[in-house]
């Protein structure tokens, strides 16, 4: 067990240093192989898990979605959600910030990258509501999900089905609390004007065709008609002929979305390899046996566990790297939610919901450091104080989650 | 690193990592189509699309270096003086070349070992051994980077969990 725990005391040494996380995991890896069980098996894992990540046709789904999230971020699509929701909810009073957290929604169904939604989304709304920019990544296609799915071998369609109606929640709560902050204060979120219908289905069409393509995806994927790496490369397309047809591509924005997408997934890749070497490690050591036997012998009812678990995700979440976070837990956490007899669909859930969280709690959250980029005038501390409010909101939403598994697991249930 | 070099490597490895991307989606649609609509799939779509992950990854992984798009903690960086982070950073991306040529090294002889057997993928005998030997140079390159970036003067800009 003390290998181990040296092992994430290395991390953290070397993370703090400056170390690239991925660099980090997979040195620290290594070297507790090699120096538990001989070089020569820590060399040959090395290899394996470098060649078997590389080689993995069920991993191209990973660039496949980024692929069509950012296809349909080229064709200037977010301005138009965002019209969209406006025409037909902006005219009630803090009408700005509702149309935001909707178009939010709308994009996060499309993109699957939090920081991509809360960038996209403040440059044409509000600043101090784009919490909503986390949905992004409850909402399928959840590039968290995959990972999660792909790390636990979970099944990706149903995490994806799972994570539908705690979007839709946590975007009905962030609403309510709109309401109750326009209630208490009205000059700051004024309504808006009104729209006709004409001019509301005029705003739709700009972007019915994206909407379709997303609910023909994640429909054919929830239905049990293409696999998740067959949706994501069928949504890929779609994305690409829609652009296109936008004129939104030439040669040159082509390869760079292209390019830009390939770089993500080779971050993404070597932040999966280095963790697989680092379980690998973890699990050699007597550690998740001994973390499993005194947790079970705490005599805690298996909620309460879980419940604990999620404490430790939001107050570490404050502090350090979400996706890391994740990938240095599950390893340990995820046999204990197993064992205890709960839903992996369920616990991936909570999972996207702590890390929405940890994005958006200051000091390190990585969507405010976003939001203050792109809107220096409003500064970093004024975001910080109006983003409380949502904050607190998002661990209500992972209360009711905890409290009522079946909000996450009955559209899941529905595929069986 | 000059800038015409700079712009040469960005251009061979983003172009090389894109277009297999590119290939990727292209041939799953094509075969999902085929299969769904004419139920006939294209023989091999599988090995191929798991050949070309392999050139997206690793293609591209010089570039993150290159970029400094890896997710690295730098809550310490307010609080170190600048003379400080300078060592410091030279000092880690010459940790990361060794980790890196370690690495290159490793598969470089994984390949030559499944060169010598002769593997090949299943369907359409395409030899792996080049694959896994390629993402060894590959490796090796993104080395390269990391040891330029130490002896270079700019400073890494923040970055951290791009994707989520």
């Amino acid at each position: 067990m003390t290998e181990a725990l040296l092992g994430f005391l290395a991390i953290f040494v070397l993370a703090l240093l400056r170390m690239p996380l991925a660099f980090s995991m997979g040195l620290v890896g290594i070297v507790g192989i090699g120096l538990t069980r001989g070089w020569m098996p820590a060399m040959a894992s090395a290899a394996q898990v470098v060649h078997e990540t590389g080689f993995a046709y069920t991993l191209s789904v990973i660039p496949l979605f980024i692929l069509m999230g950012n296809f349909v971020a080229r064709a200037g699509l977010a301005h138009e959600l965002f019209h969209a929701a406006y025409t037909f909810i902006g005219h009630r009073k803090g009408g700005l910030a509702h149309a935001t957290i909707a178009a939010c929604a709308g994009f996060g169904a499309i993109c699957g990258s939090s920081i991509a939604t809360a960038a996209t989304m403040s440059k044409v709304a509000y600043p101090s509501i784009a919490a909503g920019g986390t949905l992004g990544i409850m909402i399928p296609p959840s590039t968290i999900l995959v990972i999660y799915g792909i790390i636990t071998e979970t099944h990706i369609g149903k995490l994806f089905a799972a994570g539908v109606l705690p979007g839709i929640l946590t975007a009905l709560l962030l609403m309510l609390a709109v309401v109750v902050m326009t209630w208490q204060d009205p000059e700051h979120a004024p309504a808006g004007e009104k729209f006709s219908w004409a001019e509301r289905f005029k705003a739709i069409q700009g972007i019915w065709g994206v909407l379709l393509l997303v609910v023909l995806v994640l429909g054919g994927i929830y239905g049990g008609f293409f696999t998740a790496t067959e949706g994501a490369g069928m949504g890929a397309t779609g994305a690409f002929l829609f652009a296109l047809a936008r004129k939104a591509l030439n040669w040159e924005v082509l390869l760079e979305v292209l390019v830009e997408s390939a770089r993500t997934t080779a971050m993404l890749f070597t932040l999966l390899i280095a963790a697989t070497i680092f379980a690998n490690f973890v699990n050699y050591t007597s550690l998740p046996f001994e973390l499993k036997d005194w947790i079970t012998g705490l005599g805690l009812s298996p909620i309460m566990i879980v419940a604990a678990m999620m404490l430790i995700y939001v107050l570490l979440g404050t502090v350090m790297e979400e996706l890391t976070m994740v990938l240095l837990t599950i390893p340990l956490f995820f046999p204990i939610v197993v064992q205890l007899g709960f839903d992996p669909v369920w616990f991936g859930v909570l999972i996207v919901m702590v890390i929405q969280i940890g994005l958006i709690s200051p000091p390190v959250g990585m969507n405010l450091f976003v939001l203050n980029t792109l809107l220096p005038q409003v500064g970093l501390s004024n975001i910080f104080k109006g983003v409380w409010p949502m904050v607190l909101v998002l661990v209500i939403t992972l209360g009711i989650l905890l409290a009522f598994p079946s909000i996450s697991l009955w559209l899941p249930s529905m595929m069986d | 690193m000059s800038l015409t070099l700079k712009k040469i490597f960005e251009t061979v490895c983003g172009t090389l990592a894109g277009l297999a991307l590119l290939g990727i989606m292209v041939l799953t649609f094509f075969d999902v189509s085929g299969r769904k609509i004419l139920s006939n799939s294209i023989p091999g779509s599988l090995e191929l699309t798991e050949l070309l992950m392999v050139v997206v990854i690793f293609g591209a992984l010089p570039l993150v270096s290159l970029k400094g798009e890896h997710v690295v903690f730098d809550s310490l960086d307010a609080v170190l003086p600048v003379w400080f982070q300078k060592i410091q950073q030279g000092l880690i991306h010459l940790a990361c070349a060794a980790l890196l040529f370690g690495l290159a090294y490793l598969m470089w002889q994984t390949g030559a070992d499944i060169a010598s057997t002769g593997e090949t993928t299943a369907q359409l005998k395409i030899p792996k051994a080049p694959f896994i030997q390629g993402m060894g140079v590959l490796c090796g390159l993104t080395a390269l980077v990391h040891i330029v970036k130490a002896f270079s003067r700019q400073a890494d800009a923040a970055s951290e969990g791009g994707t989520l």
